[in-house]
């Protein structure tokens, strides 16, 4: 993985079905100056790497709706794209924990400090709740 | 210490100057703060990614939804999008046009710009001066409209 996110050019891959964990964490890494695809189901990757694209990394929660799940796609990746790592993630802290990690051997400075991220997307939950409550 | 991301975002009046073109800024972090917010909204990876690619090259923050429902929980998180590119059709509850019509009543300040690989729009009548960008369309068509309609 270190070799994969040493170069400048990295490409990291974020799939997660929450939307403002998957917003989140995507510009997290953006921020360390990867390149970031995001895709909300494990066939996301598949179709993204059959397109021929380059993924150094790709970051899966592992429950994920559709027909493949996070292992499964593990699986596949593994057998038919030795030149992509994946990295299964279990709840959006576990994810932001990881995503600092590749962070760390990302080509920029950290934006800022994981347990951020954390309380970034915490927060984005929360005015989504107050909005949503406040217009029914 | 770095607040690169912009935490309180509460206001969608302000009209800042659009960041486009090559507006690049030569800042470290993610510069989230200074740049004008875009949201994709397309179901399709490819298309999407590379529709996200092209805009964040020309300057723009991007923001990224598969379908109109996430794009509610974006808005509703108090992102700060000053304009929405849209897919028409798309599979789910809410299709693009009534993505275009909620932003419009509830967010009159932000553009949208549908875009749709039917030669016309079913229901282009209500969706009324919302502009369409026909598919199969080029990264410098999307970012002509984009940036026209920013300056409006």
């Amino acid at each position: 993985m270190t070799e994969a996110t040493r170069k400048s050019s990295a490409t990291i891959m974020v799939l997660e079905p929450d939307i403002l964990a998957r917003m989140a964490i995507s510009e997290y890494l953006r921020g360390c100056g990867f390149k970031v695809v995001e895709g909300v189901r494990a066939e996301d990757a598949l179709t993204v790497l059959r397109s021929g694209m380059a993924i150094d990394v790709v970051l899966a929660e592992v429950r994920m709706a559709g027909e493949l799940d996070g292992l499964e796609l593990a699986k596949q990746i593994r057998d038919g794209y030795p030149g992509t790592d994946i990295i299964l993630t279990v709840g959006v802290g576990n994810a932001a924990d990881r995503a600092a990690k590749l962070c760390n051997e990302g080509p920029l400075k950290k934006p800022f400090h994981p347990r951020e991220l954390v309380t970034r997307i915490q927060l984005l939950r929360e005015r989504r709740r107050t909005a949503s409550t406040s217009s029914e | 210490m770095f607040p690169a991301l912009s935490l309180v975002s509460d206001s969608y009046s302000g009209s800042r100057a659009p960041n486009g073109g090559n507006g690049r800024s030569s800042r470290a972090g993610n510069g989230a703060e200074h740049k004008t917010t875009i949201l994709v909204v397309e179901d399709e990876i490819l298309i999407r990614m590379t529709a996200a690619d092209h805009l964040r090259k020309a300057g723009y923050r991007v923001l990224e939804a598969s379908n109109a429902i996430e794009a509610l929980s974006i808005f509703a998180a108090g992102e700060p999008i000053e304009l929405v590119f849209t897919d028409t059709d798309m599979p789910g509850k809410m299709t693009g046009e009534a993505l275009a019509q909620w932003i419009v009543v509830h967010f009159p300040a932000v553009k949208v710009l549908l875009t749709s690989a039917e030669a016309h729009t079913p229901g282009s009548p209500p969706s009324g001066p919302v502009p369409v960008l026909k598919k199969p369309y080029t990264h410098a068509a999307l970012a002509t409209h984009v940036a026209r309609l920013l300056t409006r």
